[in-house]
């Protein structure tokens, strides 16, 4: 996922690029407007992060500005001061969403997710391991040919793994990736959700195994 | 002295136009009178007149018919005069004639007189005789006989119902024309009035017809006597105004001078706590993220307080659709509550319903209800916003499962800063119900917590159209 970050507090801008690249994404990061519509002229960006008060003018101008275009890449609009004196929608304007500084990464993560779904609801994303296949769009998996449904967690814990299959995934790791740093987890939770994955894709040649004392992998069955 | 009079009368009640009219009325009124006795007066004294002269011309008259010898005086009385005293409302005539004290002609129990005045300046007087009210002219008048002096002393009354039944006539013609006066007075009364105070009812009508959120300056033209009133009042609007502004201006200022540095140490401890390998310090990461959103979430509501407090002041009403506006709620929560997998059931007894009240104000409400069910749902449940249109009431309940019963009462979960024995572990201020109470009453609405007791808690937010 290719993301531009619209955000004049540099450290802010710089914390949430970290945060893209950690989960191996690319993020570019503009500081004002200016620079902004330069970057868009020239890149194609999956989402856009905007926040609305810009050194050089309001993020809404380059939001209706960009939709004029035709440009319809999904903008989440990140703000401090929505709920004062933001008399038009943003909303209205062209935003597909909307998010309160400050904000957990978590959250800004689901509502990306949740941003794409609706943007390539035409397009269905399938991500396949075994005779497993994900469909993060409609949540669902299918084994041959039989479809199951998924909770919000269970989808993020497969994402997670189908990213990244084989590849070991620690219950710290797991965590942060589904609940939020705030919430109290204790370790059986990831237990809870695993077992149930398990059974989920018990009659599929894919199996997600526990690495005793690290944590659990992806892989097929021998 | 009139005017002293109506300073003096004091009308609490009434209004400037029925003070004015009032006030205008007693003095017409008053005029009225007066003109009534003056005229009236004038009259009595013309009538008067009159038969003083006729009268005098009967005194004349019998003056000039008597007619003296060498040794005596002879009367030839002018009955003819008489007649025509006698015949203008059948009048009667009375008269006595003496000479040198001894009884001539004429009744002779007409009373005697004290004072007598002469042919060019007769007495004239009232007196009662024989039931009768009547005036009388008398004289004393001095004829030589032989060369001697002698005295005559003449009398002549006439009664007054000639003289009543013209004033009685014309009693009641100035009566009528007092009264015709009267009603064209009063009509010219009401009319100057209105005419005279249409700038203050011009004025009283555009104010009267401004809701409370209207701001804007009084430009109607005014009388000179007005004139400061409009000024201050439009100063203070002015004034006012400004004022919201600052605050406007300082809330959203503070909003994102809070906001953006808590974003950013949030951030950052985020991206520490990912990185970061050790339990202890994850722990420490976690309570300090932890206490970046208890202060966020306090900032956030104080900053919603401060907004709420500015918006009521100065509602801003619109005509929106009520169910769109739920359901994009609940969308901008999704995702938030997907985070918990927590899903979101609507009932709507109604697709699409309009409502007339303040949008911002009314999904803070909502907002801060959805958001306090969806931290306080165990994973993996319900959020049911349940919407019903009945008899022009809208009705929103949100209902969603709690950890733990309530063992408190309903005032408590209204208090500032409280919160419920369910809040252990989960963030936040306790200014969230107390917030959305008062937008709600600020809306003329009422807010209501149905369920709290069981394992359930159901609230209902109703607006009246």
């Amino acid at each position: 996922m290719k993301t531009l970050i619209i955000e004049d507090t540099k450290k802010l801008a710089d914390t949430l690029q970290k945060f893209f690249s950690m989960n191996g994404n690319n993020a570019d990061i503009s500081y004002n407007l200016e620079d902004a519509y330069h970057y868009v002229e020239i890149t194609h960006y999956d989402i856009i992060l905007l926040d609305i008060m810009l050194p050089d003018g309001d993020g809404r101008d380059f939001l209706q500005k960009l939709r004029k275009k035709n440009n319809l890449t999904p903008i989440i609009v990140m703000t401090a001061k929505f709920e004062i004196s933001d008399k038009v929608d943003i909303l209205d304007l062209g935003a597909d969403d909307y998010i309160i500084k400050p904000f957990e990464f978590i959250e800004l993560e689901a509502r990306c997710r949740a941003v794409l779904r609706r943007k390539n609801n035409n397009h269905q994303h399938t991500l396949a391991f075994g005779n497993v296949n994900l469909f993060p769009q409609t949540a669902t998996i299918e084994i041959n040919g039989h479809a199951q449904s998924l909770r919000n967690r269970e989808l993020r814990l497969l994402e997670i793994f189908f990213n990244s299959p084989n590849i070991i995934f620690s219950k710290n790791q797991i965590t942060d990736r589904i609940f939020s740093i705030s919430d109290i987890v204790s370790e059986n939770t990831i237990e809870v959700y695993v077992a149930r994955i398990r059974k989920k894709i018990e009659k599929s040649n894919v199996i997600l195994e526990t690495m005793r004392g690290i944590g659990y992998k992806l892989t097929t069955k021998n | 002295m009139v005017i002293n009079l109506l300073q003096k009368i004091n009308f609490p009640n009434l209004s400037i136009k029925q003070r004015l009219v009032l006030q205008l009325v007693i003095v017409s009124i008053l005029i009225a009178f007066s003109l009534f006795f003056l005229i009236k007066n004038i009259t009595n004294q013309v009538m008067t007149t009159t038969q003083d002269r006729l009268l005098t011309a009967s005194l004349n008259s019998i003056i000039d018919k008597f007619y003296t010898s060498n040794k005596d005086i002879s009367l030839d009385l002018p009955y003819d005069t008489f007649s025509l005293l006698g015949a203008i409302s059948e009048d009667k005539l009375f008269y006595k004639i003496n000479y040198n004290d001894k009884f001539l002609t004429g009744y002779q129990k007409f009373p005697m007189v004290l004072k007598y005045g002469n042919l060019r300046k007769p007495i004239f007087y009232n007196l009662i005789f024989e039931n009768e009210k009547i005036r009388v002219a008398a004289i004393k008048h001095s004829i030589y006989v032989n060369g001697k002096k002698n005295l005559l002393f003449i009398k002549i009354g006439q009664t007054l119902n000639f003289q009543s039944s013209i004033s009685s006539q014309i009693t009641n013609n100035l009566l009528l024309i007092i009264l015709i006066f009267l009603v064209l007075s009063i009509i010219l009364v009401l009319l100057a009035t209105r005419i005279s105070l249409q700038p203050i009812t011009l004025l009283a009508n555009d104010l009267n017809k401004r809701k409370p959120n209207d701001l804007t300056l009084v430009k109607n033209n005014v009388p000179i006597e007005l004139a400061p009133l409009v000024l201050s009042l439009n100063s203070f609007v002015k004034k006012f105004r400004g004022v919201l502004r600052t605050t406007e201006t300082f809330v959203a200022e503070a909003a994102h001078h809070i906001r953006t540095p808590l974003s950013i140490v949030k951030s950052e401890s985020e991206i520490a706590f990912l990185k970061s390998k050790t339990k202890s310090n994850r722990e420490h990461l976690r309570n300090i993220i932890r206490s970046i959103d208890e202060t966020n979430r306090y900032t956030t509501q104080l900053l919603d307080n401060a907004m709420v407090l500015y918006r009521l002041e100065k509602l801003e009403k619109q005509n929106f659709s009520i169910t769109k506006s739920l359901v994009h709620l609940i969308n901008v929560f999704k995702p938030a509550a997907d985070l918990k997998d927590i899903n979101f059931s609507t009932t709507f007894n109604f697709k699409s319903k309009f409502i007339v009240t303040d949008k911002l104000l009314f999904e803070t409400a909502i907002r801060n209800l959805i958001d306090n069910s969806i931290k306080y749902a165990p994973i993996e449940t319900n959020i049911n916003l349940d919407y019903k249109f009945f008899n022009n009431v809208h009705e929103i309940k949100i209902k969603n499962q709690i950890n733990k019963k309530l063992n408190t009462s309903k005032s408590a979960l209204f208090k500032r800063f409280y919160r419920g024995q369910n809040s252990k572990n989960i963030i936040g201020s306790g200014l969230g119900l107390s917030l959305v109470n008062e937008i709600i009453l600020g809306l003329n609405g009422q807010f209501k917590i149905l369920k709290y007791k069981e394992k359930e808690f159901c609230i209902s937010v109703q607006f009246f159209c």
